[in-house]
């Protein structure tokens, strides 16, 4: 029988059960945390002096989607995808070619793109999550490797490496929603929903039972939790929402080209989520901070950007292996053992 | 709830506006943006195209600048990637405030991306890239502008040459980039319309293989294989058809984004009987002396030699040119962007390094297809193959 | 096309297909290695063959014979290897895989960067071995570095295959691999086995960058492509299965130039990954792994 003491964080090594739980609990409290900070954000269209600070608010919720999705699926769940971004591009490609091929409302295209990613990652979901650890991760990367080779040759549907164009924008009526700042609280919107969904997620009887399945498996089957069951709901749950996060990249770039959407950055995402911190839900937040702002940040060191963020990536994951919201129970470590 | 900002931005704006009527321009400077890739795969051509710019901007600043008023010059580098482009795209509007973008990432596909962001945002673009599709249709298209040649042009006189030497059975190569894909869009029209007998094959432009592909040509009977790419695996191309024996009986014609000495080198002998097609920047001095773009290649290769201490290729004259052009477009339209896109469109004849400019209305790609040559490569240099 | 050019044409894609497939079981190899030491999947690895390509060709530039090009090249390698193992795995308290596995992605994005601010964007290449010479098989006309990459391939998996089962050090590798706390219980310095395989890892990746470059040229950026390749090439063999990474690089090398030879160069990849994953879903340990998955 395992005992509680056997879980391994897979980055932390062996954890504290008990200590786990208890931030569970914690997280109750976490949902008027979670509106406050989320009304806060709201005020990015009238702070942002511009449509580019407010393009970054809008790529950073985007984003956020994105990596909290993916952070609950390995950070709770245990199970590794590769091929996040690919998920992101069905779903960007979806509702652009919906409007820009098809003609059709482009609000159609926000539900049609979760759907579409959702049941692509059924299909791959129902043989791939019988197996093993890396055997997800295989079969999501050939996913993502096949997605990209049919976003970059079906020309006439998806404007081939040339990206495509003429997608039309969200409007109200005859109010189209085609700046930064009128398409952001729509972003906002759907980025919050999500953020509610993942935490009441997290802290139901689903939630328990993917993070039971997360620390013992066989533990889990003992309590008579189907394991299988239970990974393919986050496992397609979280690529509806990173359809939902593509179809919104889509409408607020009116633009989408396969290179956003390929392997490299589903490897980055799965970076962020470490950097921000396995499993704990504050990480997310940081993840899609670092992966919005460094490029920004880093831009006027020209040559030496991807030195720096390489260097910086090691740097952090060396000395935080819970990465940056575990900073914290690392400086509390060693405050404990050095203090006075 | 916007109105309050609004109200303070329209207000300092129309200070601004007011301030800078009464000191006449003379100090502010223009502001450009140029946006290129000088890192990722298409870094090789970026770095030089960087330097170009850089050197057409010190040099109008050095004059005097324009109408009095120096370049401000900021430039973001693509990386090769479309959204980090769309991205610096915004930033430059909004953020840096610029009266004109230069240049578009140094590939097809990153232009093609940001023309719409500055159609909407009411600012000139110049771009460097070679897509025709970046400026037509014109109605669509009334901020873009193009300092390339076509690359519909560029294979009508591909077609004159082949005219000239009775070929009729031709293979494209093209990698499926944008630079690729606008000239198999384009031979399919040229093909029509010259009667010629037109293949297709095409490869990633990472592809390090191309042996499927040129078996498939070998075995259609192609009398002329004519590669589209500006990437490594056009050396590939040329060593594996030199492999399958294939260069004994057809010609081979690279495009004018390979004009490049380091992949003539790297070709070796695959390269002897290779045929390019090239704006005349790399023959300069083989061009007869009536020709009057020759002193204009001479006067840039004479600066880029003293500034960079390098010899310079025709990527540095696309985007000098860029600048210059840029800048009769603002000394003629002034601070009015509406003036300066209709100065752009009235440029007529110029001639600089990379030919003879002229735009119109209907035509914002400014180089005829006179201004293209075929060049081989022997001794160590690009020759002068065939001229008209 | 008559029936003896039809398969001239198929004995050429077939050495095509073994000549990248051979490629592809190197990186595998490299790969399987390092996973089997530490259970982490090493990003870098594709990032250490194109440092074995681009080190030659910045060696050989400098009028040295290819050979010697080569042989330098390789020796780096194999030292950034070594110090990359130093730098990511020995500080590690806890060497969990997934933490490595990450560190190794850093590790390639600053390994990618920092061979583009020393030896610069340009492509590189050299001559092959025996110059441009091509050799006539049955119709099929195959250059001297498709047979040089085969063979030297080849004879790479021999010498790990003795090195693994006779000697010492090859054998606590594996007890490491197998078991670490038993093998440490019986007096093997586990951490000096996990920086063997780094340097063992690094080697093939060196060398089959070194003996690829003539053919297909390479860059800064080429890394990430060509470890896409042999990774899936990994796990189509069965990671961690020496093996299995010969048969699956050959296996993927082959199927994609049949592809691009026979249903179409455009979609290529996207054939060679359908048919890997429905091999992995009637396979799931992959073609030779030992059956790992458990039946949920």
């Amino acid at each position: 029988m395992a005992k509680p003491s056997d879980a391994v964080d897979p980055i932390a090594g062996p954890i504290n059960t008990a200590a786990r739980d208890e931030r569970g609990r914690a997280l109750m409290g976490g949902r008027s945390l979670l509106f406050i900070f989320w009304l806060a954000l709201l005020a990015i269209p009238l702070v942002g002096l511009n449509d580019y600070l407010v393009s970054l608010g809008t790529s950073f919720l985007i984003n956020l989607i994105l990596i909290a999705g993916l952070n609950v699926l390995i950070g709770y769940c245990g199970q590794i995808s590769l091929g996040h971004a690919g998920f992101y591009g069905l779903g960007a490609y979806a509702a652009g070619i919906l409007s820009a091929k098809l003609g059709l409302n482009p609000w159609l295209g926000l539900p049609v793109a979760c759907l579409v990613s959702a049941i692509a990652a059924l299909v791959i979901g129902i043989p791939a999550l019988r197996l093993k650890g890396h055997y997800l991760a295989m079969a999501t990367l050939g996913f993502n490797a096949i997605l990209a080779v049919l976003f970059d040759q079906l020309v006439s549907w998806t404007g081939g490496p040339n990206g495509l164009l003429g997608v039309k924008p969200l409007a109200f009526g005859s109010f189209a929603l085609s700046s930064q700042a009128r398409i952001f609280p729509i972003v906002w919107l759907c980025a919050g929903l999500v953020m509610f969904a993942l935490l009441n997620l997290i802290q139901s009887r689903v939630g328990r039972a993917i993070r039971a399945i997360a620390t013992s498996q066989i533990a889990a089957d003992s309590l008579g939790i189907d394991a299988f069951r239970y990974k393919l709901i986050v496992f397609v749950l979280t690529a509806g929402m990173a359809g939902l996060a593509g179809s919104l990249y889509v409408e607020s770039n009116l633009y989408a080209s396969p290179e956003s959407f390929g392997f490299s950055s589903s490897i980055l995402l799965v970076a962020m989520v470490a950097l921000g911190g396995w499993g704990r839900y504050g990480g997310a937040i940081l993840g899609a901070l670092i992966y919005t702002g460094a490029p920004e940040l880093l831009r006027t060191f020209q040559d030496a950007q991807l030195l720096i963020f390489g260097a910086g990536m090691i740097a952090v994951l060396l000395f935080f292996p819970g990465g940056l919201a575990g900073a914290g129970d690392s400086i509390a470590c060693l405050w404990q053992r050095y203090r006075p | 709830m916007l109105s309050r900002r609004t109200t303070i931005t329209a207000l300092l704006g129309a200070a601004t506006a007011g301030w800078a009527n009464l000191r006449a321009g003379a100090a502010d400077p223009i502001r450009i943006g140029t946006i290129l890739s000088v890192s990722g795969p298409a870094a090789f051509l970026g770095q030089d195209m960087k330097d170009g710019a850089q050197l057409a901007v010190d040099e109008i600043n050095e004059a005097g600048g324009v109408g009095g008023r120096k370049i401000e010059w900021i430039f973001y580098d693509a990386q090769s990637q479309t959204q980090q482009a769309i991205a610096e795209t915004r930033r430059l509007l909004s953020n840096d405030g610029v009266e004109m973008i230069v240049g578009g990432g140094n590939m097809s596909g990153i232009a093609l991306a940001i023309a719409p962001i500055a159609e909407a945002a009411k600012v000139p673009f110049v771009s460097t890239e070679g897509a025709s599709a970046i400026v037509n249709p014109v109605a669509d298209h009334h901020w873009t502008f193009k300092s390339t040649v076509d690359d519909y042009l560029v294979l009508q006189r591909a077609a004159d040459y082949f005219d000239k030497k009775g070929l009729k059975k031709i293979a494209l190569l093209a990698d499926t980039s944008g630079f690729g894909q606008g000239a198999t869009e384009q031979l399919k029209i040229v093909a029509k319309e010259r009667n010629l007998d037109a293949i297709f094959e095409s490869f990633a432009p990472s592809d390090t293989d191309l042996i499927p592909q040129l078996s498939r040509i070998r075995d259609a009977g192609a009398q002329v294989i004519l590669c589209w790419t500006v990437t490594p695996a056009g050396v590939v191309f040329l060593k594996q058809a030199q492999q399958l024996g294939l260069d004994e009986k057809l010609t081979f014609i690279h495009s004018y984004g390979f004009v490049t000495g380091k992949y003539m080198e790297l070709a070796g002998s695959a390269a002897a009987k290779l045929l390019l097609l090239s704006q005349k920047f790399v023959v300069g001095d083989q061009l007869p002396d009536s020709d009057p773009v020759k002193p204009k290649i001479a006067a840039l290769t004479e600066s880029f030699k003293r500034r960079f201490n390098r010899t310079p290729n025709q990527f540095v004259a696309q985007t000098y040119d860029a600048v210059y052009l840029a800048k009769i477009a603002l000394s003629n339209g002034g601070s009015d962007r509406e003036k300066v896109r209709e100065a752009f469109e009235n440029i007529r004849d110029y001639q600089c390094a990379s030919g003879i400019f002229s735009f119109s209305p209907e035509h914002h790609s400014g180089l005829a297809k006179s201004n293209i040559v075929l060049v081989n490569w022997a001794n160590g240099r690009f020759n002068l193959a065939d001229y008209v | 096309m008559s029936a003896g050019s039809a398969g001239a044409t198929a004995l050429q894609l077939f050495f095509a297909g073994v000549g990248n497939g051979a490629i592809y079981a190197l990186i595998a190899l490299g790969f399987n290695v390092i996973f089997k030491s530490t259970g982490a999947l090493n990003f870098a690895q594709g990032e250490w063959v194109m440092l074995g390509g681009m080190i030659a060709a910045a060696v050989i530039a400098s009028h040295a014979a290819i050979w010697a090009g080569c042989l330098v090249a390789v020796v780096i390698v194999a030292a950034v290897g070594l110090l990359s193992e130093r730098l990511i795995v020995a500080p590690l308290k806890r060497p969990a895989p997934m933490l490595i596995t990450l560190l190794s992605i850093g590790l390639a994005i600053s390994t990618k960067s920092v061979v583009m601010l020393v030896l610069g964007k340009d492509p590189a290449g050299y001559p092959g071995f025996s110059g441009d010479a091509v050799l006539n098989i049955l119709g099929a006309r195959v250059p001297a570095q498709t047979l040089w990459i085969i063979g030297i391939t080849l004879a790479f998996i021999v010498v790990a295959h003795v090195f693994f089962e006779r000697t010492i050090l090859g054998k606590s590798l594996r007890a490491v691999a197998a078991d670490r706390d038993a093998a440490s219980l019986v007096g093997i310095n586990v951490q000096h086995s996990v920086m063997w395989s780094f340097v063992i890892g690094a080697l093939a990746g060196g060398i089959a960058g070194a003996i690829i470059t003539p053919q297909t040229f390479t860059s800064y950026d080429q890394g990430g492509l060509i470890g896409f390749k042999g990774f899936s090439a990994a796990m189509l063999g069965g990671i961690g299965n020496l093996y299995g990474a010969l048969v699956g690089g050959l296996v993927l090398g082959l199927l994609e130039t049949f592809a691009a030879g026979y249903v179409s160069s455009h979609f290529k990849d996207a054939v060679a990954f359908i048919v890997l994953l429905i091999i992995l879903f009637a396979l799931p340990s992959g073609l030779l792994g030992r059956s790992e998955a458990e039946r949920v």
